[in-house]
C-alpha cells in the first residue's frame, strides 16, 4: 500500500497538513459543485467547479408584466415599458451573486430595490418570468428556457410574493417597501 | 532532499520524473523560468479582473483614462515584479493575497479561472520559498490534477458537450474566432458534425488522463507540450486566451519546467492582445487593409 501511494509523500509538518486540508476542502467543494450542476441549480461557469465551456452561461433575463387585476396576462397592454431590472440580478448579494444559485427566489432585499426603483411603472400585481440561456441539444441553437416565475402583490406599502423556481414552489415573502 | 529514480531499460531519462520534485537543488536557470511562470500567472489574473479598466487607459476620449479602481492591478503587477527577488518571494504572494481581498465577497460571481489562481497561488504563502518547497510542489500538482478531472466530469454532467451541441452552437453562432472553425461542420443543424464530436471527446478523455497522470506524479514533458497545444487551440477557438495563459503558466510550474524568456514575451503579447480579443483585432486589421 505504501509503495502504491509513493506519489503522495507523508505530510511531516503543519504546513503540509494545512495543504492536505486545502486539497480535501477543494475536492469536497468540487464534488458539491458537480452535484449542484447535475441538479441544474447553479451557473456552471462560476464558483470554482470548472464547468466553463460546457454550456452557455445562463445570463438570466426577465419578462415582466403588470396589471391591476388577476390573472396578469402576457399581453402588450400589461407591459410596463423599460424597467430597471439590475437589482433582480442580485449583483451585490454575497450569497447569490449574479444569481449563481439560479433556482433561488429573488431575495426580499433586492426585490424591494427593484420595486422602489420602478414604483411608478408597476401596478398592483406584477408577474416576473425568469429565463436563462441554454443550447438545445436537438436544434443545436440557443434557446431561452423558463427557470422561474414570481407573482408579486403590491398593496399598502408592502409587497408579498411567491414563486415557482425550477419547478419548485418557493415560500411566500413579505417586503416592507418603506423600510 | 532529492528523490533519485533510475528509468527502467528502454525508457529515456526524460520520460520519467520523480513524483515529488522541488527541493533546494533547483538550477538558477530553472529558478528563473519558474519565477517567470509565476509572474505570468500574476499578470494573467491582473488582466482578467481589470480588462475594461485597462482598455480605458488606451481610450482616445479625453478624460476616459483613469487609474482609479486599478489598485488590485497595481498590486498584482508589483507582485509579478517581486516574484523575481528571492528575499521578496513571500511578499510577492502577499501582494496577490491583498489584491484579492476585495474580491472575496464576490466568490460566487467570479469566473472559474480566477478561483483556480486563488487555489494555486495563495497556498504558496504558507511556505518560505515556493520554488524549493516540496509540499507546495506536491500540492500544486495534485490540485491541478484534481481540476483537470473536475473539468472532465463537468463536461460529462453538462450533457451538451459530449454530443458536440455546445461546440456546434459556438461554431455556427459564436464569436468571430469560433466561426473560423466553421469549415469543420456543415450549416445543416440536423447533420452530425463528426469532427467536432470527435475532437470534444478526445479533449475530454485527454483531460481525464492528464488529471490522473498529475495526481500519480507522472510528469512527461510530451504531456505538457500536447496540453499547451490544446490550451492554445482552445484559446484561439473561444477567443479567450487569458485563462489559457494562466493555465500554461501554472502547468509549467507543476511540470517544473517554467517558462523561458522568449515564452514570456509570447505570453505577454497574447495577454495584451486578449484585452481586445483576437477576433476583434482581426476585424480591426481587416478594416485597416
Amino acid at each position: 500500500m505504501n509503495a502504491m501511494l509513493k506519489f503522495l509523500p507523508r505530510p511531516r509538518s503543519v504546513t503540509s497538513w494545512i495543504l492536505v486540508a486545502l486539497v480535501v476542502i477543494h475536492t469536497v467543494w468540487i464534488l458539491n459543485h458537480l452535484r449542484l450542476h447535475a441538479e441544474g441549480v447553479i451557473n456552471p461557469w462560476k464558483g470554482a467547479g470548472y464547468g466553463m465551456y460546457t454550456n452557455l452561461s445562463p445570463s438570466p433575463s426577465f419578462e415582466i408584466f403588470t396589471s391591476d387585476v388577476l390573472p396578469v396576462t402576457k399581453v402588450a397592454a400589461n407591459r410596463p415599458g423599460r424597467l430597471e431590472t439590475q437589482p433582480l440580478l442580485e449583483r451585490n448579494n454575497i450569497r447569490n451573486m449574479n444569481r449563481f444559485f439560479k433556482c433561488r427566489a429573488v431575495t426580499p432585499r433586492y426585490l424591494r430595490v427593484f420595486i422602489n426603483r420602478n414604483r411608478n411603472k408597476l401596478k398592483k400585481y406584477v408577474s416576473i418570468t425568469i429565463k436563462e440561456r441554454t443550447v438545445n441539444p436537438e436544434t443545436r441553437a440557443m434557446q431561452r428556457i423558463v427557470s422561474g416565475n414570481l407573482l408579486i402583490t403590491i398593496e399598502g406599502g408592502k409587497a408579498t410574493y411567491k414563486g415557482i423556481m425550477c419547478d419548485r414552489e418557493s415560500e411566500t415573502y413579505t417586503v416592507n417597501l418603506r423600510g | 532532499m532529492t528523490q533519485i529514480i533510475t528509468p527502467p531499460a528502454g525508457l529515456s531519462p526524460s520520460a520519467i520524473q520523480p513524483a515529488v520534485s522541488g527541493g533546494d537543488d533547483v538550477s538558477p536557470q530553472l529558478k528563473l523560468r519558474l519565477k517567470i511562470a509565476m509572474a505570468i500567472a500574476f499578470v494573467a489574473v491582473a488582466f482578467e479582473g481589470n480588462q475594461a479598466k485597462i482598455l480605458t487607459l488606451f481610450s482616445t476620449q479625453p478624460g476616459a483614462a483613469s487609474i482609479v479602481g486599478l489598485e488590485d492591478l497595481i498590486l498584482l503587477l508589483t507582485g509579478a515584479v517581486l516574484v523575481f527577488y528571492d528575499r521578496f518571494s513571500r511578499l510577492a504572494i502577499g501582494c496577490f493575497a491583498v489584491a484579492i481581498i476585495p474580491e472575496i465577497p464576490a466568490f460566487f460571481g467570479l469566473a472559474n479561472h480566477t478561483l483556480l489562481a486563488w487555489w494555486c497561488v495563495l497556498p504558496a504563502l504558507l511556505v518560505s520559498n515556493w520554488i524549493t518547497s516540496i509540499p507546495y510542489a506536491v500540492y500544486l500538482r495534485i490540485t491541478f490534477g484534481l481540476v483537470m478531472i473536475a473539468a472532465c466530469c463537468q463536461k460529462l454532467v453538462a450533457g451538451t458537450y459530449v454530443d458536440g451541441s455546445y461546440l456546434y452552437f459556438l461554431i455556427t453562432q459564436g464569436k468571430t474566432s469560433t466561426q473560423w472553425f466553421g469549415f469543420l461542420c456543415g450549416q445543416d443543424p440536423a447533420a452530425s458534425c463528426i469532427p467536432i464530436v470527435a475532437a470534444s471527446n478526445v479533449i475530454l478523455v485527454w483531460q481525464f488522463i492528464v488529471g490522473v497522470f498529475l495526481i500519480i506524479g507522472w510528469k512527461n514533458i510530451l504531456v505538457l507540450i500536447i496540453e499547451v497545444g490544446f490550451l492554445l487551440g482552445a484559446g484561439l477557438f473561444a477567443d479567450e486566451f487569458n485563462f489559457q495563459i494562466l493555465n500554461i503558466a501554472l502547468l509549467t510550474i507543476v511540470f517544473r519546467t517554467g517558462i523561458p524568456i522568449s515564452g514570456a514575451f509570447f505570453c505577454l503579447a497574447v495577454l495584451i492582445a486578449d484585452l481586445w480579443g483576437i477576433g476583434e483585432l482581426y476585424l480591426m486589421a481587416r478594416g485597416l487593409f
